[in-house]
């Protein structure tokens, strides 16, 4: 009884934490640039309960030893790296990247490498001269372009930046300035990366930037398919809420049946304790 | 002590453990490439009983043979197949197993009967992976992930093994999206071409067959270990036919939770039962121990 108490209870657990992945999901399902998550289940490693030799009867198909399991895990798998549905918004600095790549962001307390997906941008004051302005993210992010600088621009200019990242400092008078490039990683291994929050990704622990992300060839299309810059526009989340709903009604079916099973081992520890008097 | 006591203990025992494995289903009725086990029970050991005293002769008169006991002997897989679910990713393969015998015709739990009706078990194919050790183990759940290196692993961390018997490293910086895995398992890109890992060998997932399904024994995290003859454990160096290899699927648990909730309540209400066998048998007991010979 204790053995089905103690499966049954991790079991329930599993089954609830891929209740909580569906739920994160789903209330991301309006964000901009969010890659969902996917719970994925295993089995927990198995004992055997030791038979002794004269077990071996006829008609017994099996090697010797009862194995028996341990319920099932939950691991995480890291990114659903499919693109979300683009909308366009008209907004100047509304970006949609096309193709498997990631916009490089800073923050000035995290060294790590950050990269985003969300494209909605914002100027800021540019910290080290007042008279110009920065390219951030709605929470202060400075966005960089290639060589690791931040995009900064004069006060009272635009800012176009065209399908291969190229950036263009739009005059009042209409001229422009091309001026770099926008930094921009391809994503080869999304299994590397990891979610930290604000909609921003970085490398996994103990992995290499050069396997996760390739800076070279990010704009031409050896291997796959070019990447893409689209202005005025927004990647939506790419969660589809239909399928997320699927998943939380078998993780609760699963939760429910495995429940039902911890309620026949209580009742039968039940009656081993009551066996006497 | 009288006979039965034993018994009805050991009845209790069984179903515990037959209890213990169907719990073990339910938890993993979400889990990939998970195989239901069915305990299987038996009745054991025999004792020859005599009837003695009386007026035969001789003095000890064989009646005939008791089980004295029951056990749960052995922990059945389930070959049926697993239903395939879309997942949509490019690292995830399903293994659609339904390898033909000739003259045998198998059911939906790969059990079939041959031209002198001796019972036959399907033959089945499997992933093969290596564990932390080197040793081969043999898998259903095809969720792999491309890890550090370029190496394909499962998510344990079981390095996921080619058709030459050595781990699979993905080129790097491929783009795996594009690449399109063939029923035999074989890598190729949008083009068709093949694609070659590092050292030149053309990726190709490594496919066993199992003449034996069951000399597998489960270890968890998704593997299988061989324990039996190791002729009739074959790695596949091309197609064969009822196997094949879909990419973008996961294949699912097969437990079935309706027969799974039936057997929970039958193993708890035979588990009851015994447990008042025992009671009577502790009526009985009572009864001998203080109330005859009393004065």
């Amino acid at each position: 009884m204790n053995g089905s108490m103690i499966i049954a209870a991790v079991g329930m657990r599993a089954s609830q934490q891929a209740l909580e992945v569906a739920a994160h999901n789903i209330a991301n399902a309006d964000t901009v640039g969010f890659k969902r998550r996917e719970a994925s289940f295993e089995d927990v490693l198995a004992q055997v309960y030791e038979q002794p030799p004269g077990f071996r009867l006829p008609g017994r198909l099996t090697p010797l030893g009862l194995p028996y399991g341990w319920g099932a895990n939950v691991h995480q798998l890291a990114l659903d790296f499919r693109p979300g549905p683009v909308e366009e918004t008209g907004r100047e600095l509304d970006f949609a990247l096309e193709g498997d790549g990631l916009f490089e962001v800073s923050v000035a307390a995290q060294p790590q490498p950050l990269w985003t997906r969300a494209g909605a941008f914002e100027w800021a004051v540019d910290p080290d001269d007042p008279q110009r302005k920065v390219l951030t993210t709605p929470d202060g992010a400075y966005v960089l372009a290639e060589g690791g600088e931040r995009i900064s621009v004069p006060a009272a200019s635009g800012l176009r930046v065209d399908a291969e990242g190229r950036l263009y400092e739009v005059m009042p008078d209409g001229t422009e300035n091309e001026f770099g490039r926008l930094s921009v990683v391809r994503v080869v291994r999304p299994d590397l990366l990891v979610n930290v929050g604000d909609n921003r990704f970085t490398l996994a622990e103990g992995a290499a930037e050069a396997d996760a992300v390739d800076r070279a060839n990010v704009w031409t299309a050896d291997g796959g398919v070019p990447i893409r810059v689209r202005q005025r526009a927004l990647e939506q989340s790419n969660v589809r809420p239909a399928d997320e709903m699927v998943d939380m009604l078998a993780a609760q079916r699963a939760f429910q049946l495995q429940a039902r099973a911890f309620a026949t081992a209580e009742q039968m520890l039940g009656l081993a304790v009551s066996m006497r008097g | 002590m009288l006979r039965g006591l034993y018994t009805a203990a050991a009845g209790m025992l069984a179903e515990q453990r037959r209890h213990q494995i169907v719990t073990n289903n339910v938890a993993n009725l979400n889990t990939p490439g998970f195989k239901q086990s069915n305990a299987v029970l038996r009745s054991f050991p025999e004792m020859l009983i005599h009837a003695v005293g009386g007026n035969a002769v001789p003095a000890a008169r064989p009646i005939g043979r008791l089980n004295t006991a029951v056990i749960a002997e052995e922990n059945l897989h389930v070959w049926a197949q697993g239903d395939l679910e879309e997942t949509g990713r490019p690292l995830d393969f399903a293994l659609v197993s339904d390898i033909p015998v000739d003259g045998v015709r198998f059911g939906a739990y790969g059990i079939g009967v041959d031209e002198t009706g001796a019972r036959v078990f399907q033959p089945q194919a499997f992933f093969a992976v290596r564990n932390a050790d080197g040793e081969l183990r043999l898998t259903r759940n095809g969720r792999f992930v491309a890890g550090t290196g370029g190496r394909l692993t499962t998510p344990e961390g079981f390095e996921v093994l080619g058709r030459d018997g050595r781990p699979i490293v993905l080129p790097p910086g491929a783009d795996v999206s594009q690449w399109r895995v063939t029923p035999d398992g074989r890598f190729v890109d949008a083009s068709g071409a093949p694609v070659t890992g590092p050292d030149g060998v053309e990726l190709a997932l490594g496919l066993y067959v199992a003449e034996d399904p069951h000399a597998l024994v489960r270890e968890g995290d998704g593997v299988f270990r061989w324990e039996g003859d190791a002729a009739l454990l074959r790695l596949l160096d091309g197609p064969e036919p009822g196997v094949e290899v879909r990419q973008g699927y996961l294949e699912r648990s097969n437990v079935d939770a309706a027969q799974a909730m039936v057997e929970l309540v039958a193993a708890l209400r035979a588990f009851e039962a015994n447990q008042k066998v025992v009671q009577a048998y502790d009526r009985s007991l009572e009864k001998a121990v203080n109330e005859v010979g009393r004065v």
